[in-house]
């Protein structure tokens, strides 16, 4: 691939995970979103204009207002913390770049891992994802990550509800859990917010007869 | 006739509310009016309330006592049973009553008791002007209950929305509505028995204008079938050469694709002509105008028959349509025997210019009956494929009902919508809520129909309690709030929903959005003067309301008219929607169609898009497109270029000509291959490639291919047995005979998925044959069910189907546009017109490849040497070189086929490749009508909507409206686990009730199941209950009786 159409590719998906980022709650600031391709290409690419993906990793720590939006229930451990954002130049993934990137996760103590490389990792290497619980290590795709799917027209906005808000909700329908509608835990709108079994999301959507309406959906 | 006996006070019930007619006004589907006036009734209806129409004493007294004094009962309760009359309107010379008035004297005597009069502003069917131009009589008014101006016709006494009846159904209520068919239909009886209605032949004559018009303008479509066929195939249509005219039109009519441009174009050209014909002669033509003319009458009216008849009798019969074609030619290249092979004149086409009038031709007689027949067989074989979509729908949503909070929710407990149609609104309820302006001019009704008081004279004390019962106020307040914030930011989260707030059935004011704007809008524009300013009101209605209405008094009021607008709990909303997909579907006619002027552009449309939308959901769809946007900034030229750069480009697209030349030695044979290619200028400039393209893909995938093509050919034995031991030799099956006949569809079926990238299904399926036979066993029982469930196996046998039919049209059509010589003789090619040549050594693609060169210069030529030994078998090469030009690719985005430019309309679907366009297009708002996809890529809610947007789109593309409640409904439904389930058995397995899934097909399969997993059922879906006898828990079946002291089984039936 031409260095050009890789770093404009790249910078493409920089900024859906800085949103993606924002979106979830962690503070990111503006300027790391709107950033140009100029300055990114400035910043992040070598002589000939090849992105270093070594630079690109960041981290980000949880907003206040996400703080209580996660808020645990009592007696458990913190359900947010920082988030590690990884790009891996590697065309495969295997145990052992997996491993590596677990394993700053540990020492370092993040909350949340997510590691972005440009083919899927080999099926080995995903089972050392859920050694690093109760840490979260999520897999996205470069090329999953050159548009923003919430953007699109036909995506309505998805709102993590709280624990208290998800109780406020099953009272007020009278509802066991099991009885709201579902979103698949591998619904790319759930992975984009990174949303884990059990969460429920508040979903606006415009709606021809109403104007605006208000669902949910149980993640599973 | 029928006597019903009601057996218990349940049944008497039904029958006294639910039976009852009156209140079976309207459908419940779509809201609009099911019952009218029709026929003779609506003829009359004309006649009685046209100005000439005038009744002395006697009549006026005849009629009125004919249609009222039968429903007496009904209307002179609690006053005395004198009809009411009017004085006269005109007192000298004689004392006469109009027509109109008479319709006046009725509405005055079915007007209950403290009601006002009807206020009604609407529109007659039958225009003003048809009567005298600059005629107010299209304008339909009532006044209080005066009728001032206007016709009855269809569209106010026929089943018609906001017509007089459904006005009066309205305000006064089903009993008054009921009552006035009743006594209209009596009224234009005896008035009919009074005048009379007849239509004869001089009804239908033209004068001999018209018909001279009529044979000048027909006389034109003689030569436009030439003129047509000689432009399309490219000949000057002034000195055509009749033998060379018919041999292109052969080569058209022989091709699928180019026939069916001709023929659009053919109707596009005779359509004018018809519609010429109509305009000069319907109805200015007639001897006969308007209101004389009996069969004018009829179908202005809307009583029997419409201007099509009356063309059909009076112009011409038109183009006669065959499965959206023109008439087939058969392979003489006549339609019928009797006309000349290739006829290019429109009426061997099936272009009637006769009509029923003087008589029909033979030929298009028969024409006219091909084309009826098919309307028949449609029909007949439409119904069975409808009626067993609608059962699908109808049993995976049969237990969906709207329950007391107001939330949507299957029969097991589980939540599809939190309000139902997402307003909570009842469909046959919502009609009139938007229409302010008559809801405003008939306050005075609507408010006493509203508190549902008809007994006490003042509202006061009711409307007293009803506000205080409806919290009047808290919701309103958070609405005002909340509407604000939103509009003010745009956006979607900036506050709370009220109507997820507070239930709209127990909070007055808690409304949809989109009304609360549009009750904002008229009470801003105020266009009809009808509301007075005045201070903010804290009451529902204060006591000013007779010095006239102020604008917090018609908001409270609309926010109740909205709260009674709000769907009931118990309504099965789930069969409704089922009803709502299968009524119309059984309307829809031809299954595909092709977008005006793109031929190329072709989707499935009608039933079976349906089936893949509803029933098979499935992901590999018969026809998948996209929809890309431009981004604004795009050139025309880039998005040209752009759209070349998508689309799919094979190698034959860029050859002229192909020569071998085939040499004999002693110890080989040799085949010398010349490809010549269009020149390199042109096509670079029509598909944007390089010469290079070209040559790597000539020397890296074009020769591979051929080699392994001639090999295959060579050696077929080998081949073949490589697959066949890799498809059943090693799986031997024991106990299972695989016969030969069973074998081979089955072989092919895999090969088939295989080609098309394969998906793991059928490749268990061809290997594992366990399964195979389990599934065989199946199949054997779901025979009887009209084979649904083998769309699997239909889609893979579509898109087998579809592949050969793409092989035998390149045959014919595509081709390569040249005639290929075989001359073994013919002389070694110049060699020195060539430049530079590229060589490559052959070694590394195989030892039967000598030779490769190819015109770098010029890119306009490519030679290839082949070398066989001499005991290889004589081959056909140039079918086999031919085949591989067409099979190799020069370029393409996967999965996408051919790009319709500028529209940009593409063949196929592939998401990921166009999110690398971006500085092309925006990805924001790509579409498609692959649901899968969607699901895949944008998540659950995206496909969601796109299954209520495909839905909208194919009842759109019949001209059906389908309530978009219903479509919401189902697209919850399919969506509401997180995937995208089908209305099927698959789709069915996840229900909670074995008696649901045994009611629907294969019964032992399900019963086996429910057995071996200790499975129960807990007799809440309607088909459990039904198949033990129980009533139904929907609707009127909600409700039972709970006798005290049986705690656990209280505790079991959820009690919202």
């Amino acid at each position: 691939m031409d260095p050009e159409r890789e770093s404009s590719r790249l910078w493409r998906a920089w900024r859906t995970v800085h949103e993606m980022a924002k979106d979830r709650g962690y503070e990111i600031s503006e300027e790391e979103i709107t950033i140009t391709l100029e300055e990114f290409r400035h910043q992040y690419c070598d002589g000939e204009g090849r992105p270093i993906r070594k630079n690109l990793t960041f981290k980000a720590n949880p907003s206040p207002s996400m703080i209580k939006q996660h808020a645990p229930a009592p007696n458990q451990p913190a359900t947010v913390g920082t988030l590690w954002v990884e790009f891996s130049a590697e065309s495969n993934i295997g145990i052992k770049h997996m491993r590596a990137f677990a394993h700053t996760i540990n020492s370092e103590n993040f909350h949340t891992g997510i590691f972005i490389c440009s083919s899927h990792p080999t099926p080995a290497a995903m089972k050392i994802v859920p050694t690093v619980l109760p840490s979260v290590i999520e897999v996205f795709l470069e090329s999953d990550l050159l548009v923003n799917i919430t953007k699109h027209e036909l995506v309505p906005r998805h709102i993590l509800l709280s624990r208290e808000e998800k109780k406020k909700l099953l009272e007020r329908y009278r509802l066991k859990e099991s009885q709201l509608p579902r979103i698949q835990g591998a619904d790319p709108v759930a992975r984009y917010y990174g949303l884990k079994r059990g969460h429920v999301v508040k979903i606006v959507r415009k709606s021809e007869t109403s104007g605006r309406y208000a669902s949910y959906r149980l993640c599973m | 006739m029928n006597m019903h006996l009601p057996q218990n006070e349940v049944a008497r019930a039904e029958a006294k509310e639910i039976a009852n007619t009156d209140s079976q006004y309207l459908v419940p589907t779509s809201g609009k009016p099911l019952r009218g006036l029709i026929q003779d009734h609506l003829v009359m209806g004309v006649w009685l309330t046209n100005r000439d129409t005038m009744f002395t004493r006697d009549e006026y007294q005849q009629l009125l006592y004919s249609c009222l004094l039968p429903e007496s009962n009904a209307l002179f309760k609690g006053r005395s049973s004198r009809i009411i009359t009017l004085p006269p309107s005109i007192m000298k010379p004689n004392r006469l009553w109009t027509g109109k008035q008479v319709i006046t004297t009725i509405l005055e005597n079915i007007k209950p008791k403290y009601f006002h009069g009807l206020t009604l502003y609407s529109k007659s069917r039958t225009p003003g002007d048809s009567w005298h131009p600059g005629c107010e009589e299209g304008q339909v008014i009532f006044h209080d209950g005066y009728f001032v101006s206007g016709i009855l016709d269809k569209s106010q006494l026929g089943p018609s929305e906001f017509g007089l009846i459904h006005s009066l159904y309205e305000i006064y209520g089903s009993t008054v509505a009921g009552s006035m068919l009743s006594i209209l239909g009596r009224l234009l009886t005896k008035f009919l028995h009074m005048r009379a209605h007849t239509c004869g032949m001089d009804d239908l004559l033209l004068t001999p204008d018209g018909d001279a018009n009529r044979r000048s303008v027909l006389k034109g479509s003689k030569r436009v079938g030439n003129d047509l066929s000689a432009e399309y195939v490219g000949l000057e249509k002034d000195s055509v050469n009749s033998t060379e005219l018919a041999a292109r039109l052969e080569e058209v009519l022989r091709d699928e694709n180019k026939s069916r441009t001709l023929d659009l174009k053919a109707n596009a050209q005779t359509k004018n002509f018809t519609s010429q014909v109509i305009g000069q002669c319907l109805p200015s033509g007639l001897q006969k105008h308007f209101p004389r003319n009996n069969f004018q009458a009829m179908t202005v009216s809307g009583a029997k028959g419409s201007d099509v008849n009356a063309s059909q009798i009076s112009c011409l019969l038109g183009q006669q349509v065959l499965e959206g074609r023109r008439v087939p030619v058969m392979v003489s290249g006549k339609t019928l025997p009797c006309f000349k092979p290739f006829e290019t004149d429109v009426r061997a086409g099936g272009y009637i210019t006769d009509r029923f009038l003087t008589g029909v031709r033979p030929q298009e007689y028969y024409f006219h009956c091909m084309a009826g027949r098919e309307g028949l067989i449609d029909t007949a074989v439409k119904t069975s494929r409808s009626g067993y979509l609608q059962r699908c729908l109808i049993k995976g949503m049969e237990g969906i009902q709207v329950h007391y909070d107001n939330t949507v929710r299957d029969s097991d407990g589980s939540l599809v919508q939190f309000l139902y149609g997402e307003d909570a609104l009842d469909v046959s309820k919502q009609k009139h809520l938007k229409q302010f302006k008559f809801l405003a001019q008939n306050i005075n009704s609507v408010v006493r129909k509203l508190v549902d008081d008809l007994v006490n004279e003042d509202l006061g004390p009711r409307i007293q309690r009803l506000s205080d019962q409806l919290n009047l106020g808290v919701g309103s307040e958070h609405m005002k709030k909340a509407m604000k914030k939103y509009k003010k930011t745009g956006n979607l989260v900036a506050s709370e929903v009220t109507m997820s707030l507070y239930s709209p059935s127990r909070f007055l004011g808690s409304v949809s959005e989109n009304f609360a704007l549009a009750r904002e809008k008229y009470l801003t524009e105020d266009p009809d003067g009808i509301i007075v300013s005045s201070k903010r009101s804290k009451h529902l209605v204060g006591s000013q309301m007779s010095r006239g209405l102020d604008k917090s008094e018609f908001r409270h009021l609309m926010a109740l008219k909205y709260l009674r607008s709000v769907i009931e709990p118990g309504e099965a909303v789930g069969i409704i929607a089922g009803q709502s997909i299968g009524e119309p579907s059984t309307q829809m006619t031809l299954n595909t169609f092709h977008l005006a002027g793109h031929a190329t552009k072709n989707v499935t449309l009608g039933i079976p898009r349906l089936r893949e939308i509803v029933m098979t959901a499935s992901a590999t769809l018969a026809t998948p497109s996209m929809i890309l946007t431009l981004r604004p900034e795009v050139s025309d030229r880039d998005a040209k270029i752009f759209a070349k750069r998508c689309s799919k480009l094979l190698l034959s697209e860029v050859i002229d000509n192909i020569s071998i030349i085939e040499n004999l030695t002693k110890t080989s044979k040799e085949y010398l291959l010349r490809l010549e290619l269009f020149p390199a200028s042109d096509y670079e400039e029509e598909y944007s490639i390089t010469k290079r393209q070209v040559l790597n893909i000539l020397k890296k995938v074009f020769l591979a291919q051929l080699e392994r093509a001639i090999n295959k050919v060579l050696n077929p034995k080998k081949a073949k047995s490589k697959e066949r031991i890799g498809k059943d030799d090693a799986m031997p099956n024991i106990g299972e005979s695989s016969g030969t006949i069973e074998e081979a569809p089955r072989y092919a079926r895999a090969a088939a998925a295989d080609a098309e990238d394969g998906d793991a299904n059928s490749d268990d399926e061809g290997e594992d044959d366990a399964t195979n036979a389990k599934q065989r066993s199946r199949k054997a029982e779901a025979v009887s069910y009209d084979n649904p469930d083998d769309d699997e196996e239909e889609i893979s046998r579509r898109a087998q189907a579809s592949d050969s039919d793409n092989e035998g049209e390149d045959q014919t059509d595509e081709g390569l546009g040249t005639d290929i010589n075989m001359q073994e003789d013919r002389n070694p090619i110049d060699k020195a017109k060539g430049g530079k040549k590229a060589t490559i050594s052959h070694d590394w693609i195989s030892d039967n490849i000598k030779k490769f060169e190819f015109d770098k210069e010029g890119g306009q030529w490519c030679e290839v040497k082949l070398q066989y030994p001499v005991e290889a078998p004589k081959v056909l090469m140039l079918p086999i070189v031919e085949k591989v030009c067409r099979e190799t690719v020069i370029h393409e985005l996967s999965g996408i086929g051919s790009v319709a430019k500028c529209k940009l309309a593409v063949e196929g679907v592939n998401f990921s490749a166009f999110w690398n366009e971006q500085e092309s297009i925006d990805p924001n708002t790509l579409e498609t009508n692959d649901i899968a996809a969607f699901l895949r890529v944008y998540g659950v809610e995206a496909a969601r909507g796109n299954i209520i947007k495909e839905m909208n789109a194919v009842f759109g593309g019949h001209g059906i409206s389908v309530n978009i409640r219903h479509l919401n409904l189902i697209a919850d439904t399919m969506t509401r686990g997180g995937g995208f389930t089908p209305f099927n058995r698959q789709g069915l397995k996840t229900s909670v009730s074995p008696f649901l899934k045994m009611s629907f097909e294969t019964t032992c399969n399900f019963l086996t199941e429910a057995v071996s997993e200790g499975d129960f059922d807990s007799l809440t879906s309607p088909s459990s209950r039904i198949v033990l006898g129980k009533l139904s828990g929907v609707g009127s079946g909600s409700f039972d009786v709970l006798v005290g002291g049986l705690q656990g089984q209280l505790g079991q039936t959820p009690l919202y």
